[in-house]
């Protein structure tokens, strides 16, 4: 479904992500861990298309996305979130969902003189909307602005907003971090419901237990380095994964 | 839509309407009508205005350049081709949009400071052109002789909107009908992206928003209803000069947007009226007006960035005791 | 081609002007991320200031200009102490709007106090004109041109030999980290303030020697300030400085092809800019 090809950025001399090529399937959750530094979001950025790679290529659903634009590539079906909590602050989190399920169909300026047309594209986006909440727990918190929630309950709604835009291939950075075990847990099963609907995952992740429950594929980078490849159980045992995580947070301890 | 809005709403709009229809009954004298129909433009103007500002999270500081642009285009189709305003509305629009959408290459690629600096920027390279290109412009001087339009289509009553009464409805029907679109652009999917645009463009983009695309159709929009409203002017005032590239222009439709509510239609179309009105009644002290109106904004923006409508929310949930989130 | 050196020292004169007001509208904007458009009006205050007490009140030049720059700096302080503070953290167009409001309401005072009618600024010197190596020029002219030279050594020594001057450069690099290490915000903004709203008053009153002293002047200052400063980056000194003195360059030999346009020079020059080098010739990628 997605493959990276070679992909090289550096800044200023300084290379962020050197040479990585792996593949993520369609129905599989790929996570893709390293130390801090290592590359991960960089590389994210990369086949979102809010970072154009110094060399390489990025294929998607049979076609090169080196080039398109974020929106471009958001609409084709490989849709992120950030690691920085990113919501839309001032709208309510009913309304924020409702806008994100409008925002890849295409809504040509005559139809707003059109009879009608706004109302069923309203409605439209109100049912989806309504799905997306309630599959992602969030009905309770749905009239209250995005601003208001709880830290926790934010890096859920991301993830209900980047539902809305219908992802083929769902790209989630550190979606764990700053979470309590429950909500961990919470989010670990989400994310399994998403893989269970055919929607495949890829995840930046350094909550390795949730890692290592959920994954079908792990991706390890070190220094802008592809390092490892496989299943959880052989990652685990991989000699170069422990070297690098060594005097870091213990691979083996988390 | 329509489900949404309540019996009393619908009680206030029709109360509004009718006031409206017999206003030229109600107030009588030229003095008045010819404020209401400055405040009818204006109100094109600041709403206009607002889906830039408020919906979209851009300030522009040259919407008076799309109003200018468009006053100019009518002005001289009007003296050199004796197009009426039916025509020239569109074809002020048209060229305000073909403007905006030129300056869109330029500068909707930065946002911020530089955004803002670049606009104001541009009503000034606006205001220099009229000035010195006074072949077409006449500079200083300006384009007089532009004449209200008339109605005339076989079959049915010829209509002059010379009088100020004809013009004052003339200019109600063209309002009307832009509030409308402008109301059912921002209530639309396209609307929203503008909102996602401003509460943050770069998950708006990760969700599939072509942020500069909506960026650029919000301000081709917003320069199309500021032209057709710069025609509407022209054809009342008979009078078009490079003084309405001017900067205090952009501020008083920046006051009538931030004072009645940005992110509201309603909002800009109190502003508009009550700060057409307003500068009126406070004709006693014409020294200190802009003084006046300058504090007003002022204390707006540091302690009342929501405007009336955000002070009329509070009001009322005070007295519901309920946390509704005002409808953007 | 015998004019050339003349319009250059022409553009030097005026875009000295442009770069005392640009270093002021830098050190508020990187400090506080305001973008104070209220700014040309020190500039305005500082010419008016030194128009009352000299021409109305008869004081010499020197004392003039000595009381009108503390004048401007008193306002800038006080300014800074009231509205500033509270736009602190404010939203960008909260923060645009209110200085833009600022700015009228300035104006319009002036226009209260002192009238719409130009007025000039007497003299100190006797001489009427000077001629050296091609170039006709009034003590006036050197003057502005000498006191600019002095200002720019002055800030720079300033900034990187004083304590204050390396706080504030901090300050410039990394606001929270610049209060973690206990550099006191409020005492910087104050002085950035003071000095900043000091040296565009001191353009306004040398150069309303040789130009006229009205209320509208402000405003256009401020315009011109945001060119400099758009050109040249809009957080640089340097930028600030060079920017000046290339808007004062390019509209005088603007004004050569087309006086008409004289202005539309700047204007133009800033949209290539922005339209090649986003970031302002001088400029670093944030």
């Amino acid at each position: 479904m997605l493959e990276a090809m070679d992909v090289s950025v550096s800044f200023g001399g300084v290379h962020a992500v050197r040479a990585v090529s792996f593949r993520a399937e369609g129905r599989d959750i790929t996570s893709v861990v390293g130390p801090n530094g290592a590359g991960k979001t960089t590389l994210f950025n990369v086949l979102t298309g809010f970072q154009k790679p110094n060399i390489g290529n990025v294929v998607f659903a049979d076609r090169s996305i080196v080039g398109l634009k974020p929106s471009g590539i958001a609409a084709l079906g490989l849709v992120r979130t950030f690691q920085k909590t990113e919501v839309f602050k001032g709208l309510t989190v009913e309304r924020a969902v409702e806008i994100g399920t409008t925002c890849g169909r295409d809504f040509p300026m005559w139809q707003t003189v059109w009879p009608g047309a706004i109302g069923r594209a309203r409605e439209t986006a109100r049912n989806e909307a309504r799905r997306i909440l309630q599959r992602c727990v969030l009905e309770d918190v749905a009239g209250e602005p995005c601003a208001a929630l709880s830290y926790g309950e934010q890096r859920i709604l991301e993830i209900a907003l980047a539902l809305a835009a219908r992802p083929r291939l769902l790209m989630l950075d550190e979606p764990a971090s700053g979470l309590n075990p429950t909500e961990a847990r919470r989010l670990g099963d989400l994310i399994t419901s998403i893989r269970a609907d055919g929607v495949g995952v890829i995840l930046i992740e350094h909550n390795m237990q949730l890692v290592m429950r959920i994954s079908d594929s792990i991706i390890v980078l070190h220094h802008g380095e592809k390092i490892a490849e496989g299943t959880p159980s052989v990652i685990a045992r991989d000699q170069r994964v422990v070297d690098a995580y060594l005097g870091g947070s213990g691979f083996a301890a988390a | 839509m329509k489900s949404r809005v309540s019996l009393p709403s619908w009680l206030a709009l029709s109360v509004t309407a009718l006031i409206l229809l017999v206003l030229p009954r109600l107030i009588g004298t030229d003095y008045y009508l010819h404020i209401a129909i400055i405040s009818l433009v204006f109100v094109i103007l600041a709403t206009s205005l607002d889906i830039l500002v408020g919906y979209s999270g851009l300030l522009s500081l040259c919407h008076t350049a799309f109003f200018a642009f468009g006053a100019y285009a009518a002005a001289l189709l009007f003296l050199h081709f004796q197009m009426s305003l039916w025509l020239t509305m569109f074809a002020g629009g048209v060229f305000a949009a073909s403007i905006a959408w030129l300056l869109g290459l330029l500068v909707l690629s930065v946002r911020g400071h530089r955004f803002i600096i670049t606009t104001v920027i541009f009503a000034e390279i606006g205001r220099l052109i009229a000035y010195n290109w006074t072949d077409l412009t006449q500079g200083q001087i300006g384009l007089s002789g532009i004449r209200p339009p008339v109605f005339d289509l076989p079959g049915l009553p010829r209509i002059d909107f010379s009088s100020r009464e004809a013009y004052y409805y003339l200019a109600l029907v063209v309002t009307t009908t832009c509030v409308t679109i402008i109301w059912r652009i921002t209530h639309s999917p396209i609307g929203w992206r503008m909102l996602a645009l401003r509460e943050n463009e770069a998950l708006a983009e990760a969700s599939g928003v072509d942020t500069r695309r909506i960026a650029t159709t919000a301000f081709v929009s917003s320069a199309f209803f500021a032209g057709l409203a710069g025609a509407v002017y022209a054809h009342y005032t008979g009078f078009v000069s490079p003084d309405l590239f001017y900067f205090t222009y952009t501020t008083t439709m920046l006051i009538m947007v931030f004072l009645g509510g940005k992110g509201t239609i309603i909002g800009p179309v109190m502003g508009a009226v009550l700060f057409t009105i307003l500068p009126e009644a406070l004709r006693v002290t014409a020294n200190y007006r802009l003084m006046t109106f300058s504090a007003i904004l002022l204390v707006l923006v540091v302690f009342a960035p929501e405007g009336l409508v955000g002070l009329f929310a509070r009001i009322r949930r005070r007295f519901a005791g309920q946390g509704s989130v005002q409808d953007a | 081609m015998d004019l050339i050196p003349q319009y250059i020292f022409n553009g030097l004169v005026v875009g000295s002007s442009y770069a005392l007001i640009a270093v002021g509208l830098t050190a508020i904007f990187g400090l506080m991320e305001i973008a104070n458009f209220a700014h040309g009006q020190f500039y305005m205050l500082g010419a008016f200031f030194a128009y009352t007490l000299t021409r109305l009140l008869g004081l010499d030049f020197w004392t003039g200009l000595v009381g009108s720059v503390m004048g401007v700096m008193i306002v800038g302080v006080v300014l800074e102490r009231t509205l500033f503070r509270i736009l602190r953290g404010a939203s960008l167009s909260s923060s645009v709007l209110a200085t833009i409001a600022l700015s009228i309401f300035l104006e319009n005072l002036a226009l209260n106090v002192w009238g719409p009618r130009p007025q000039k600024i007497p003299t100190p010197f006797e001489t009427g004109s000077i001629a050296f190596a091609g170039v006709f020029t009034t003590p006036e002219r050197l003057l502005m041109l000498a006191v600019t030279v002095v200002i720019v050594i002055l800030l720079h020594v300033g900034l990187r030999h004083t304590q204050t001057g390396k706080a504030i450069r901090a300050t410039f690099q990394q606001r929270e980290a610049a209060a973690l290490v206990g550099i006191d915000i409020d005492r910087l903004y104050t002085l950035t303030f003071a000095i900043g709203a000091g040296v565009a008053g001191l353009a306004g009153v040398l150069l309303g020697t040789i130009f006229v002293v009205q209320p509208a002047m402000g405003g256009i200052a401020t315009l011109k300030a945001f060119i400099v400063v758009t050109l040249g980056g809009i957080s640089s000194f340097a930028g600030g400085i060079a920017g000046g003195l290339l808007l004062g360059l390019a509209e005088s030999f603007g004004a050569i092809i087309s006086p008409a346009y004289k202005d539309a020079v700047g204007f133009i020059l800033v949209m290539l800019v922005l339209l090649y080098k986003p970031d302002g010739l001088f400029g670093k990628r944030s």
